[in-house]
């Protein structure tokens, strides 16, 4: 007897949604086994009741030569509805795969990423004709034996949603790629790592969800004969703004606070704003720097803001004073904005000279960035500089880029 | 007034333009035309898009319907044509077995094996005429449940040896 038929079919499939656990659903078991080249796929709809938590299911039949799938469905009666919860794939030469996918966010307990940066697959496969341990001659190898595919699905999510509803992905598959063999893909380093697709013209602001579905050419007509799926989660780049400011702007205001560590060199004059300008060689003071608001858009679900002042001649704002109050660690369910008005810089510009004022996010395995804006003509790296200038008496102010 | 961007000299974010990531991203497509199939695989839905009515057949008596397997009807007398293979659920879903019990007068099953199912064992002519003679639509099914069935592979009389 041949080694194949000696074993009787067993899987388990598990129950992955409430749906199942809930009065008024029925869970269905579907046994499709492919045929041969010329013969439809054998469907049967297995008895038996499976209960909330799934079963192992042992049909003491032997098992067919071409393998068989195993689909667990959830149905509702009324109104009639089905889902799809799980499959299991029995036989001698069916193929298995298991998708691995990495992003620079591996703290998110769903894949997440953001949609600047790259998305690796990792795909084993395994089950497939081995030319080294079967009698099979190659000619008489099917191609499902050989081989598995690859397919990309995206889909965003719509307005305010910060998931998919349903699970349900609409989009066909927008790319297929073959993994021939069994072993680890990519074998190539780099071949199955992807950027977002979703939102083609701006990609930086995509947001929804990317899908990688390994099956086999032959799925006999199940479209839900997934050998392995996963997802990941696309959030946009953010981008920022400032009120209370404008370019060039001179706010004068007395000091006369202690003069903190962070000390910028004075770097020559900037013209009075005309508000501020009460005659010929004077200005008018105020007793505090201005009021300043800062928003950023399409914050990552789990990251950190802060706004942080430091000497404007040096080019990065590390080492530099977080301005009190602007700290926010965020742990969202999807990317979202934040406000923050700063009405009190409680003596930060510590002596005359120019400041830099720093919009700063920490991102999840990318870490912490200076602002910037894709959605003002083009994304400038570096992000702001918003010199502040004093002299003796007095703090000018301005929004200059940083050169 | 939001500030707007100027150019800014050093890049201490690492961050990609727009102009960039499109760039990256289309490298990365056309990186992946090497792999492409010659002929894509036969499904390209996404797995959540399977419904089992997609490879179901529908039964309804007016007031109930449920499905069952392409391919498990093993004979339908002429006047139940409209009650089967009906492209719209009509009345209320009740599963297989409650289906059955329901519309004993037109309807019946007959057990099969899974090697008959398979076309491996014949289903006898006597038994194909004794089920055509019932007068009523007849549902093959396997341990209860309701199977496809293949055309026999091999003749009768070898079936029989």
């Amino acid at each position: 007897m041949n080694k194949k038929t000696q074993s009787l079919l067993g899987f388990s499939l598990l129950t992955s949604g409430i749906l199942s656990a809930q009065s008024g659903f029925t869970n269905v078991i579907e046994m499709v086994e492919m045929g041969g080249s010329d013969d439809a796929p054998l469907l049967w709809n297995m008895p038996g009741n499976i209960g909330a938590e799934g079963a192992n299911v042992l049909v003491g039949e032997p098992v067919p030569e071409a393998g068989a799938i195993f689909i667990l469905s959830t149905i509702q009666a009324s109104p009639f509805q089905d889902w799809f919860l799980d499959q299991s794939a029995v036989g001698a030469f069916l193929p298995k795969a298991e998708i691995e996918i990495f992003t620079h966010d591996d703290t998110s307990a769903i894949p997440s990423t953001r949609a600047d940066q790259p998305i690796r697959v990792q795909v084993e496969v395994s089950g497939l004709w081995d030319s080294s341990s079967s009698s099979f001659l190659p000619e008489d190898v099917p191609l499902a034996a050989e081989e598995v595919r690859l397919q990309l699905f995206s889909q965003s999510y719509g307005s305010g949603e910060t998931f998919i509803p349903g699970g349900e992905i609409t989009n066909p598959a927008h790319s297929e790629l073959v993994l021939e063999g069994n072993g680890t893909f990519p074998q190539t380093p780099g071949d199955l790592t992807f950027f977002t697709s979703l939102n083609p013209g701006a990609p930086d602001k995509a947001r929804g969800e990317e899908h990688f579905v390994v099956r086999s050419p032959n799925g006999g007509g199940v479209d839900g004969s997934a050998l392995d799926q996963a997802r990941v989660k696309v959030w946009p780049v953010w981008s920022g703004g400032v009120q209370g400011l404008s370019d060039p702007k001179l706010i004068p205001y007395e000091y006369s606070q202690a003069v903190p560590s962070i000390i910028a060199r004075l770097d020559g004059e900037l013209p009075a704003d005309e508000g501020f300008v009460l005659g010929e060689d004077e200005v008018g003071y105020e007793k505090e720097p201005p009021e300043v608001t800062f928003t950023w858009n399409d914050l990552y679900p789990t990251s950190t803001v802060a706004v942080i002042v430091n000497d404007a001649d040096i080019p990065y704002p590390w080492g530099g004073r977080l301005v009190g109050g602007t700290t926010k660690q965020f742990n969202e369910d999807g990317s979202h904005d934040h406000v923050w008005t700063v009405e009190s810089w409680d003596g930060i510009f510590g002596g005359q000279g120019r400041y830099a004022i720093w919009m700063v996010t920490h991102t999840p395995g990318i870490g912490w960035e200076v602002g910037g804006n894709y959605s003002s003509g083009g994304f400038q790296p570096g992000g702001w500089l918003i010199p502040i200038q004093r002299d003796r008496i007095s703090v000018r102010a301005s929004i200059q880029s940083l050169k | 007034m939001l500030v707007t961007l100027g150019t800014a000299a050093a890049d201490t974010s690492g961050r990609l333009t727009r102009e960039e990531l499109i760039a990256k991203r289309d490298a990365a497509q056309q990186r992946a035309l090497r792999l492409q199939p010659k002929e894509k695989a036969e499904s390209q839905a996404h797995p959540s898009q399977s419904s089992i009515l997609d490879r179901s057949l529908i039964l309804s008596s007016g007031r109930n319907w449920t499905f069952v397997p392409k391919g498990a009807l093993l004979c339908v007398p002429d006047k139940f044509q409209d009650r089967v293979n009906l492209q719209e659920a009509k009345g209320k879903y009740v599963p297989f077995a409650s289906f059955v019990t329901k519309n004993r007068g037109w309807l019946s099953t007959y057990s099969v094996t899974l090697e008959q199912a398979r076309g491996n064992d014949a289903i006898t002519d006597e038994v194909r005429e004794s089920l055509i003679e019932s007068g009523r639509v007849v549902i093959s099914v396997c341990k209860g449940g309701p199977i496809s069935t293949r055309p026999p592979k091999i003749s009768e009389a070898t079936a029989q040896n």
